[in-house]
């Protein structure tokens, strides 16, 4: 089937699709992922930043497609494929790349606060979303289409998304990766095209050498991406750009500020529509009013709600203020007097809140599961053969905040006001 | 404790401690695999979202826990050449201990009891095996199914192997923790 179809999206140019593609990128599911803004209020600090998860999945999709064809030749692992099924895990791939973010709420990350509780108490995930929607509300374009040559159905991408054993085939489960690792495509898009949108150098990385030496390892006999020796420094260079983006744009002051203004915007805007959590996407009713959830309904909310004081905080400019902030990698003393100034600021009525690098949804990367295949060993991990990345530290920073309005008061209480004037 | 990631910390180190006083390596793989047990059989909320991998129940939060526990200076990591895999142990003799609830530590000895004695191999079809378990509406009567589906997936186990690790954990009453878990949910 050929590509009839292009987009031109900034950081890859452009990206082809075809007829059945299209009716996916066309659907209202879909659609609503222009009102989403993939950073959020990030714009606060980086004007440039107002980019979508519509861009970015389309994105996805085209770097999952260079990965996966990459990754077939070179990878014997993958037995058993013949050329009708590897075309039939090739459009699988994008479809299920496509569409990973159709069940991201309002504000993107900051909306899985407010996400149902399942029975066993967990929170639901924007992947749960994203699986009940491709499943529940996109089954008119996988049903009764010519174009669907190979039967690819919403559970499978369901179960690909939730790595349920009904998958089946197991190079299809292999594929995962490609779509939730270490160096899966979403990573390799979001940073590319953040750093592209903010406007900063140090997002950056070799993607095409990474695409030109990616291949699947067997590591305790299963299939693990890898890179082999010629990929080595790129693979450092993504995981550099992922720790600069991270202090620089993910756990930025202003950003974290902005985030925590815009939840509470986000609950007062839920509590408006008469809801204590996001819609739950196991019954119809609930995906219906999920799908009318973006950021577009809740600025409006905001502009007619102007004087509650988050939205005053977004709206001009007028976020909490970061007072004080730890090392990247603070010491235990450092933490214990980070511990004292809350204390003071709290014991001086001063509304002060903080918050840790660790608990922010980015850090669940592992560079241990990043592999590196040297020509005459088994692929060991980059943190061991690569001394940058050996030395490397998790950030564990912390910053405390207040209102505006309470900053002059509060550097008086600590008297050592540094922390506002990074 | 009210911070999941100080809950998730405490149980690694829990767990470090308990393998090495065993003078058993604790690896990544062990470290993901025994999370997922007192997550699915012991009730432990330790808030991980574990899904099916082709190696098995996987969630990369396990390895960031350990990584945070690092530069807390609360675990040590080393690589080892010589099995290629990690060796996690606790860096101070009591680091975080008593951290947690009688009940919490109860379920680190009653994990490690079960499963330290079995290679990373074996913790992944266990695991594995739980999870489909679960999957399948923990039915006993599903053994085939499961076997099949994990042949499938995992042609490196045997259909012979995965039910005689099935019947395993049916007898040792450790698909009885997980009946009781969802028992308890629903």
């Amino acid at each position: 089937m050929g590509r009839p179809h292009t987009v031109r999206i900034p950081v890859h140019g452009f990206v082809d699709f075809d007829d059945w593609e299209r009716d996916f990128i066309n659907h209202p599911v879909f659609q609503r992922l222009r009102r989403i803004r993939q950073l959020a209020f990030s714009e606060h600090v980086y004007p440039g930043s107002t980019h979508s998860r519509f861009e970015h999945s389309i994105g996805v999709m085209h770097v999952a497609t260079r990965l996966f064809d990459a990754v077939c030749p070179r990878s014997p692992h993958l037995k058993g494929w013949d050329r009708e099924k590897q075309e039939r895990a090739r459009r699988f791939v994008r479809l299920a790349a496509l569409l990973h973010d159709v069940g991201h709420g309002p504000f993107s990350h900051g909306a899985e606060e407010f996400a149902p509780i399942r029975e066993n108490g967990d929170k639901l995930t924007h992947e749960d979303y994203s699986a009940a929607l491709i499943q529940h509300e996109m089954q008119d374009v996988f049903d009764n289409r010519a174009q669907n040559t190979y039967g690819i159905t919403g559970e499978e991408i369901a179960d690909f998304y939730l790595g349920h054993s009904t998958l089946g085939d197991p190079n299809l489960m292999a594929m995962r990766e490609l779509v939730e690792s270490q160096l899966d495509a979403d990573r390799m898009d979001y940073l590319l095209r953040d750093a592209h949108h903010c406007g900063v150098p140090y997002g950056r990385f070799d993607l095409d050498r990474i695409v030109d030496t990616l291949l699947f390892v067997q590591i305790d006999e299963a299939p693990r991406l890898a890179v082999t020796h010629n990929g080595w420094h790129s693979a450092e260079q993504l995981i550099l750009a992922r720790l600069m983006m991270f202090t620089g744009v993910y756990f930025h002051k202003t950003r974290i500020a902005c985030d925590r203004h815009a939840g509470k915007c986000l609950g007062s805007f839920l509590q408006s529509q008469n809801l204590d959590t996001l819609p739950d996407p196991r019954s119809p009713e609930g995906r219906k009013s999920f799908l009318q959830l973006d950021d577009w309904g809740v600025y409006k909310w905001m502009l007619d709600n102007q004087s509650l004081t988050d939205v005053d905080a977004l709206l001009f400019h007028r976020q909490d203020r970061r007072i004080e902030a730890t090392s990247e990698s603070p010491t235990q003393g450092e933490l214990d007097r980070f511990t004292g100034q809350e204390s003071c600021l709290l014991d001086a009525k001063i509304d002060c809140w903080s918050e840790s690098a660790h608990k922010a949804w980015y850090k669940k990367d592992d560079p241990a599961q990043l592999f590196v295949q040297l020509d005459s060993k088994p692929a060991q991990p980059l943190s061991e053969v690569s001394s940058i990345v050996h030395g490397l530290k998790p950030v564990d920073q912390r910053m405390l905040f207040v209102p505006l309005n309470e900053l002059e008061s509060a550097k008086e209480v600590l008297g050592n006001p540094k922390g506002n004037s990074r | 404790m009210t911070d999941l990631i100080e809950k998730r910390v405490a149980t690694l180190v829990g767990l470090a401690k308990r393998y090495g006083d065993a003078n058993i390596q604790f690896g990544n793989t062990s470290a993901v695999k025994l999370s997922f047990f007192l997550q699915r059989l012991y009730s432990t909320r330790l808030g991980y979202r574990f899904t099916l991998y082709t190696y098995g129940p996987f969630d990369a939060a396990v390895g960031g826990a350990i990584g945070y526990a690092r530069s807390r200076g609360i675990l040590d990591v080393r690589y080892d050449d010589s099995t290629s895999g990690y060796d996690i142990t606790p860096a101070l003799p009591s680091s975080n201990l008593g951290a947690l609830d009688p009940d919490e530590e109860a379920a680190i000895d009653n994990v490690v009891e079960a499963f330290s004695s079995f290679k990373t191999r074996e913790l992944e079809l266990f695991s594995t095996i739980c999870f489909v378990y679960e999957e399948l509406g923990c039915k006993r009567s599903q053994r085939d199914e499961i076997a099949s589906r994990i042949h499938t997936l995992k042609p490196h186990f045997s259909d012979l192997c995965i039910r005689s690790g099935f019947d395993w954990l049916s007898k040792q009453q450790l698909l009885s923790l997980i009946d009781k878990r969802v028992t308890k949910i629903a």
